[in-house]
């Protein structure tokens, strides 16, 4: 989408963890900004992001060194929608991280089944564009279990592996050999077709057995949420479509999204 | 179809976002829990979106049912493009309309529909803008067009407009203003409440009225009113003013921690029902001014609750896309209906006449006789039946002796 800008922020007086969660969302969601907060009313901010083009706005909220918010909103008179960040991980403390490549992700949205889900789910996917770079293998998930949104960020490789033999790893679906004649355009492209179909067929046979291994990129947390609202930030005078424990006891066995 | 206007059903209008009015339908008025969506008219364009809806004002305690019954199965809608339009509330088929020519978005804030004279429907509307207008329309065979009678400006921005069921007094509120009331003959101010006073922090709150409502469609005098409450929260007050009372409110209590929405004061008058922004949907009761039972089931901002005229029936939407109907005195959840797109209008429809009391009587006492001609036949017949086995068992003895008798 040509007009895709994100504008991140987060809440006043942020910490050092703030801005190492920052540098790995910046990385990780193209065409998004940092404003720093510098005490602007949100309701404020929203109309100067509208001005100047933003398409949404998210802001992180932390306190006492812990991120445990996160508000997005869609301008502009799009839903805003509250959520609760638990389990934040940054990449450089996962084990085996991987730098995420400049490449469009792919988006997975698993689960989000009701219509609640689908408004929540859709939200959070307009915020990646909507053609993605499949050479790039990146992939950002958002899967809900339970209510639960888990996020995770990775980069796939596939690997074909026939009977007896070694693995063999296929970066998309070209298999490079170390002994491959050197061959024109056209010749190559014939070859790569034959060798996907190859391929395909194989696997279809049951010869080959396809596999996708992992390597998580990127911050890796859950989100849970708080409430949504229909037009953009308002928490006084604004209408909500759902908010979480209205007044009432926790429910640990209705799920919503 | 043809028993839509049948005695003794239900039926409700819902507006909603995309333009869409449904009828929602259930044969028996006492069978709420089988009501479904049965009709559906409408584009589905945001553009049109239904943000009013109602039927022609029943005048008072005398249920005027002289009127035909076309005039009867009426429905107004105004769309947020600006266009007015009178719908056959039982085909669908538009019968009056009025587009708004003028460029500038200026969405209705309210809208009354009254149908005193044999052929003619008045549609009182009033714009977010502040104009309100008075349109006429002759409802005939085909589409009539609405033309505007009068028109005058209120302060804007007006957020709900209320009328009174004879039009003599309009009651008008907004982001900003206090409540106005207006006279429609003479289009002057009547009345204008006071801007709250300082509280005990010094601080007034911005006067806001996000709902206003008659308590009584025949009483000009009495308005329920929701506003701001404590300054800085998003608290609201319910008030109600007494126009002869006094500039201020004579009652107020503290709903909750969001925005009124809706109001729906009970035909009884002994309270209203009241929805939020949260979704929390409640009754206050006005004797002690104060919640008297919260109605379970809403999820989402309250847009409209609606009264059903004679029965104890609430019907309430919002932003959860549901239509739910509550029982009012039990204040529990009778059923919802799941309509796809966010209702923001009701409006109960009394197209069909009530049965008259006598008419009930006599039908009752017929199911009762009936019913005890048939207890008594079932009687009859199993004493017959009876009669029988007893009379084979002692023919059978007999028999059975004198066959003996013959052996013997």
């Amino acid at each position: 989408v040509a007009c895709l800008q994100v504008l991140m922020t987060t809440s006043d007086h942020p910490s050092a963890i703030m801005f190492h969660f920052l540098e790995d969302m910046l990385r990780m969601i193209p065409n998004a900004t940092y404003y720093k907060r510098g005490g602007y009313e949100l309701k404020k901010i929203c109309d100067y992001a509208s001005g100047r083009d933003f398409t949404h706005v998210v802001i992180f909220n932390e306190n006492r060194k812990l991120i445990n918010g996160m508000v997005v909103i869609y301008l502009p008179y799009g839903p805003t929608a509250h959520f609760r960040i638990s389990n934040m991980v940054l990449s450089k403390k996962i084990k085996n991280h991987g730098k995420p490549t400049r490449h469009r992700p792919e988006l997975i949205l698993n689960n989000f089944t009701t219509r609640l889900g689908h408004r929540v789910g859709r939200l959070l996917a307009t915020m990646w564009p909507h053609n993605p770079e499949f050479r790039g293998r990146r992939a950002v998930t958002f899967h809900n279990q339970r209510d639960f949104i888990f996020f995770r960020h990775h980069r796939y490789i596939f690997e074909t592996r026939e009977d007896g033999k070694e693995r063999k790893e296929h970066k998309g679906h070209l298999a490079k050999e170390a002994d491959e004649p050197r061959l024109t355009k056209d010749a190559k492209n014939k070859l790569k077709s034959k060798k996907i179909k190859k391929e395909v067929k194989d696997a279809a046979a049951g010869k080959v057995s396809v596999s996708a291994r992992l390597q998580e990129l990127g911050p890796r947390f859950c989100l849970r949420l708080q409430s949504l609202n229909r037009g953009t930030f308002n928490s006084k005078s604004g209408e909500f479509e759902w908010i979480r424990n209205n007044g009432k006891s926790v429910t640990r066995k209705k799920f919503v999204l | 179809m043809s028993n839509m206007a049948a005695p003794g059903s239900l039926r409700i209008f819902a507006g909603d976002e995309m333009g869409f009015v449904k009828t929602i339908f259930s044969e028996s008025s006492e069978q709420v829990a089988l009501a479904t969506m049965v009709t559906r008219w409408g584009e589905g364009q945001r553009r049109l979106s239904a943000d009013c809806i109602c039927v022609p004002e029943a005048s008072g305690s005398t249920s005027d049912y002289s009127s035909s019954a076309l005039m009867r199965s009426l429905l107004a809608v105004a769309r947020a493009n600006g266009s007015l339009e009178i719908l056959n509330s039982l085909t669908g088929e538009m019968m009056a309309s009025f587009s708004n020519i003028q460029g500038t978005r200026d969405p209705y804030a309210g809208l009354h529909m009254f149908t005193n004279n044999a052929e003619k429907v008045t549609l009182l509307s009033c714009t977010q803008g502040g104009t309100m207008r008075i349109s006429e329309a002759e409802i005939g065979d085909s589409c009539a067009s609405l033309e505007e009678k009068t028109s005058w400006k209120v302060v804007a921005p007006v957020s709900c407009m209320r009328a009174t069921s004879q039009m003599s007094t309009i009651a008008v509120g907004g982001e900003g203003r206090v409540l106005a009331l207006w006279d429609a003959e003479t289009q002057k101010l009547k009345f204008r409440a006071k801007v709250p006073d300082p509280d005990f922090l010094g601080l007034r709150p911005k006067p806001h009225v996000s709902s206003l409502a008659f308590l009584n469609s025949d009483d000009e005098n009495k308005v329920l009113v929701a506003g701001p409450g404590q300054v800085g929260t998003s608290k609201h007050k319910v008030m109600l003013y007494d126009v002869k009372a006094g500039p201020r409110p004579q009652q107020q209590m503290d709903f909750g921690e969001a925005m009124v929405t809706a109001l729906a004061p009970a035909p009884n008058g002994s309270g209203a029902f009241v929805g939020d922004a949260h979704g929390k949907l409640a009754f206050v009761d006005f004797r002690t001014f104060r919640i008297n039972g919260i109605l379970k089931g809403t999820s989402g901002s309250v847009r409209s609750i609606v009264h059903h005229p004679t029965l104890p029936i609430i019907a309430c939407t919002g932003l959860d896309r549901f239509v739910r109907f509550h029982d009012t005195q039990k204040k529990s959840l009778l059923h919802s209906v799941y309509l796809k797109q966010v209702g923001l209008s009701l409006a109960f429809d009394v197209c069909a006449p009530p049965i008259s009391q006598d008419v009930v009587e006599d039908e009752q006492e017929e199911q009762a006789a009936a019913l005890v001609a048939e207890e008594e036949t079932r009687k009859r017949k199993q004493k017959e039946e009876r009669k029988k086995e007893r009379k084979e068992k002692k023919n059978g003895g007999k028999k059975r002796r004198q066959v003996e008798d013959d052996d013997e």
